[in-house]
């Protein structure tokens, strides 16, 4: 997937802001001027798969207590 | 002649305790998702600002009237309204867990307002979304909505199955929402929408909301159905902000303001001109993405 592509363009910011390492340019310009040439959303998949399946447990869990429907009483409102 | 009257007295008190909450905690509902929404449409056009904008007020109203609606409603149980569902019971204090969870949430946002202004005294204007009193405030617009989610049980309130089942849609809708606005600058600028951590960010969040929403609405298709929620939010959300001349054109004003030493402004500075001289450079290829939301 990366052998043919095209050189990340270098940034024109680097040393106007001190802040920033010549490592958090890299990255953005790899992960935003051409994400979709990159190993950078494969890596994202590869995470994200199991951190999407932790949230949605937490969220099962969390639904369990909002959603405790049902109640016989709850349902005989005046 | 007790036994008679006394039931008569709790139905109306029944009717009044959850019917007013529901209809004034809707339209505070309805005033924050606007406000939210026009929140950050003002923030892109004026770029940083104080505490006291008019979309902050629309807000914060929306969310005190959250906090008066639980308060009624808490204020009638302890007058005898019968409790439907789960209560909570805190000393004197007595209502359903999603009532209470609504005040819950309305009283954190609340208390965040002096927060955010005390921080804009000390640190000036907003930087963006990810400072302490922001998150504290989204914190508590998460509970409330929770609590709407969960008060929004059968029985509670007096409403058709229909009309129940399309609240609490609106509500999880509104739930992933506050998930997607929590992003700061990645849901203010399209263009920092990175391929690595954006969607990290997406993954630990945004399937929570849909995982309730299975529970929450039964039946087949109730994720898909949470995530058309939200989409049909912002997208009427959008279409007032279009339709009032409110919709910002351009999302990087916030940052070529000068003197910020924001990292995150940085960050889409750097963004947008990495795309921009991706776009310079390739001229010849299929096009990228437009460079704002």
């Amino acid at each position: 997937m990366t052998l043919f592509s095209p050189p990340a363009p270098t940034s024109v910011l680097g040393g106007v802001e001190p802040q920033l390492t010549r490592l958090f340019f890299q990255y953005y310009e790899q992960t935003v001027a051409r994400s979709w040439v990159s190993w950078w959303p494969l890596a994202a998949a590869a995470l994200g798969a199991p951190l999407a399946a932790a949230s949605w447990r937490v969220g099962a869990l969390v639904g369990r207590v909002l959603a405790d429907d049902l109640h016989a009483e709850a349902l005989a409102h005046p | 002649m007790a036994t008679i009257a006394l039931p008569i007295r709790h139905g109306s008190l029944a009717r009044v305790g959850t019917g007013i909450p529901l209809v004034v905690g809707m339209f505070g509902t309805l005033l924050s998702w606007f406000g939210s929404g026009w929140d950050v449409s003002w923030h892109r056009i004026f770029g940083r600002d104080t505490f006291w904008t008019t979309p902050h007020l629309f807000i914060y109203a929306g969310v005190t009237l959250w906090g008066l609606a639980a308060l009624f409603a808490t204020a009638t149980a302890m007058a005898g309204r019968p409790i439907r569902g789960k209560p909570l019971v805190v000393g004197p204090l007595r209502a359903e867990v999603g009532i209470a969870l609504i005040g819950i949430g309305a009283l954190v946002t609340i208390l965040a307002a002096p927060f955010d202004n005390l921080w804009h005294v000390a640190f000036g204007r907003d930087v963006d979304i990810w400072s302490p009193p922001h998150l504290f405030g989204i914190a508590g617009g998460a509970i409330g909505l929770a609590g709407w989610i969960a008060a929004l049980a059968p029985g509670v309130f007096a409403l058709d199955d229909w009309l129940r089942r399309f609240l609490r849609l609106f509500m999880l809708g509104n739930l992933c929402a506050v998930c997607v606005f929590s992003l700061n600058f990645y849901y203010i600028a399209a263009v920092t929408r990175e391929a690595f951590f954006y969607p990290l960010l997406i993954a630990a969040s945004v399937p929570a909301v849909l995982a309730i929403g299975t529970l929450a609405v039964p039946g087949r298709w109730a994720a898909t159905a949470t995530a058309g929620a939200y989409t049909v939010i912002a997208l009427v959300g959008y279409g007032m902000l279009a339709g009032s001349g409110w919709r910002a054109r351009r999302s990087l004003r916030w940052c070529s303001r000068a003197g910020s030493p924001s990292t995150s402004c940085a960050r889409v500075a750097v963004a947008s001109r990495t795309r921009s001289s991706w776009v310079s450079a390739s001229a010849s290829r299929s096009s990228p993405p437009s460079s704002c939301a």
